[in-house]
C-alpha cells in the first residue's frame, strides 16, 4: 500500500475566485482512513481554510454527502483505499450553489420539504388518555424502508432532472412524503397529493433511477415516486368517474 | 492560539484564484447571492450531461427508445390498412418493407425496441412492488414477492401473447 494518496479537492472562496477551482493534497494513506478522514487531516494540518460538512462520521447525520470521483458518496463511508492509487477528485454535492469549497447551499431542499407535509397529518387528534396510535409490525414494514432518509441530498445531487430544472421537488422530499402516505397512522394522504400532482411535483420524475442508485441508506426514491405516480393517476382517473369528484 | 494548526502551503498545489488548466468549472455569469453579499456559485449542467455516466446514457437511450416504438406503431397500422386495401396495396407494402434503407431502420428501431422492453420488464418490480395478500394462508403471506417473479411473470406473459399473434398469423 502507498504512503499517501492525492485528493484533488474543489476550492471556492466566494468574493474572491471567480469560479471553482482544483487543489491538490497529499494525505497519509492508511487502510481505516475514509475520504473524511483524509479532509480533517488536510483541515488539521495543511490548510485551516478548507471548509466542509461533516459531523457524526458513522453515515446517520447525512451532513458529509460530497462527490467523489464523480459519484455522489457519504464521505464518512468511502474509504480511501477504494480509491488507490488516486488521485481522488474531491467535489461539492452537484445541482447546489456551492457557497464555500465544499459546502453547498441546502436553502432549496430546506424549503421543499415542508410542502409535502412530512409528519404525521390527524383529521382529529385522539386525546393523550387514549394512548399510543398502536401498529402492527406489517404496518411498519410498510413504510420503515423510506423512514430511513437521513436527509444527506445524494439524490439531489444524482438527479438530472433536478440539475436542469431546479423548481423539481425532488426525490427525497417525495420518498418522504410516502414514507408517511404509507404510515397507518397518517390521514395526509390527499393534501400531500395535491402538493407533489403538478409539473413541479411527481411528473417532472423521469424515472432515471440513479436517487436510488445513490441513497446511502437503500429508501429507493425511485421506486417511491413510481408508485406515487401509480396512486396519482388512479386518484385523477377517479376524480374524472365518480360523480363530483374523488 | 499557539495550538491551532496553520496551514502549510507548501504542500499543496494551486494558487488562489488562478483555475488550473481543464478544469471543469467554467466562470460564469450565474452567480446567485445566498445572503446578503455572499455570491454562492450555482453549476451549470452541461448540454453533455447524460454521457458522463453509462446510467444517464442508459437512460437517454431508453427515453429514446419510445421514438422507435412510435415508429413500429405507424408500420404496423400501414401494414393493417395495406392488407385492409387488397392484394396491390399488400404487394406494395411489401416492396416498400424491402428497402434497404427501410430494413436498416427496422433493424435498428428492433433493437431499441428489445432495449425498451428489457428495461422497463427489469423496471417493473421497482414500481410495482406486490405482497403477497394476508388472506393467504400459510407462512408467505403479507411477504413481498420477489422481484425475479414479477419480472418473470412479464417475460411470460410477453411470450404468450407472442405466440397467440404468431398463432393469428398464420394459421
Amino acid at each position: 500500500m502507498a504512503d499517501s494518496i492525492t485528493l484533488q479537492v474543489t476550492r471556492y472562496e466566494p468574493g474572491v475566485d471567480e469560479a471553482p477551482r482544483e487543489q491538490s493534497f497529499d494525505v497519509p494513506m492508511r487502510s481505516e482512513w475514509v475520504v473524511l478522514d483524509g479532509l480533517n487531516y488536510v483541515k488539521d494540518k495543511l490548510d485551516g481554510s478548507l471548509s466542509y460538512r461533516w459531523s457524526c462520521r458513522m453515515g446517520i447525520c447525512g451532513s458529509c454527502g460530497m462527490v467523489v470521483n464523480g459519484e455522489p458518496v457519504l464521505t464518512c463511508s468511502s474509504f480511501l483505499v477504494d480509491y488507490t492509487p488516486g488521485p481522488i477528485r474531491v467535489e461539492p454535492l452537484a445541482n447546489f450553489p456551492i457557497v464555500r469549497d465544499l459546502i453547498v447551499d441546502i436553502g432549496d431542499f430546506m424549503a421543499k420539504l415542508p410542502r409535502v407535509s412530512p409528519w404525521l397529518v390527524r383529521d382529529d387528534e385522539r386525546p393523550v388518555e387514549d394512548g399510543e396510535y398502536l401498529q402492527t409490525p406489517e404496518e411498519l414494514d410498510e413504510y420503515k424502508q423510506f423512514s430511513m432518509c437521513i436527509n444527506c441530498m445524494l439524490c439531489y445531487s444524482a438527479c438530472p432532472v433536478y440539475g436542469l430544472d431546479p423548481d423539481f421537488v425532488g426525490p427525497a422530499a417525495i420518498a418522504l412524503a410516502q414514507r408517511y402516505n404509507f404510515d397507518s397512522r397518517d390521514e395526509g394522504a390527499a393534501q400531500r397529493l395535491e402538493a407533489l400532482i403538478h409539473p413541479d411535483g411527481l411528473w417532472a420524475c423521469t424515472y432515471v433511477g440513479e436517487c436510488t442508485t445513490a441513497c446511502p441508506k437503500d429508501v429507493d426514491p425511485a421506486g417511491a415516486i413510481q408508485r406515487y405516480k401509480l396512486t396519482a393517476a388512479l386518484e385523477s382517473l377517479k376524480s374524472y368517474i365518480l360523480p363530483g369528484g374523488a | 492560539m499557539a495550538d491551532v494548526a496553520r496551514p502549510d502551503r507548501s504542500k499543496a498545489s494551486g494558487v488562489a484564484g488562478v483555475r488550473p488548466e481543464g478544469s471543469r468549472w467554467a466562470p460564469h455569469d450565474s452567480q446567485v447571492e445566498i445572503s446578503a453579499g455572499v455570491p454562492a456559485y450555482r453549476p451549470r449542467v452541461s448540454l453533455l450531461w447524460w454521457v458522463r455516466k453509462p446510467a444517464y446514457l442508459l437512460f437517454v437511450l431508453r427515453e429514446l427508445s419510445s421514438l422507435f416504438v412510435a415508429w413500429f406503431v405507424v408500420v404496423t397500422l400501414f401494414f393493417t390498412w395495406s392488407v385492409g386495401r387488397g392484394e396491390e396495396q399488400y404487394e406494395r407494402f411489401l416492396d416498400l418493407a424491402a428497402n434497404p434503407l427501410i430494413v436498416v431502420v427496422n433493424l435498428v428501431a428492433l433493437a431499441f425496441l428489445l432495449l425498451h422492453t428489457v428495461t422497463w420488464f427489469n423496471l417493473t418490480p421497482q414500481a410495482m412492488p406486490l405482497r403477497i395478500p394476508r388472506a393467504v394462508p400459510g407462512g408467505l403471506r403479507g411477504r413481498s414477492v420477489p422481484a425475479v417473479a414479477v419480472v418473470a411473470a412479464q417475460w411470460a406473459g410477453f411470450v404468450f401473447v407472442s405466440a397467440f399473434v404468431m398463432w393469428l398469423v398464420v394459421r
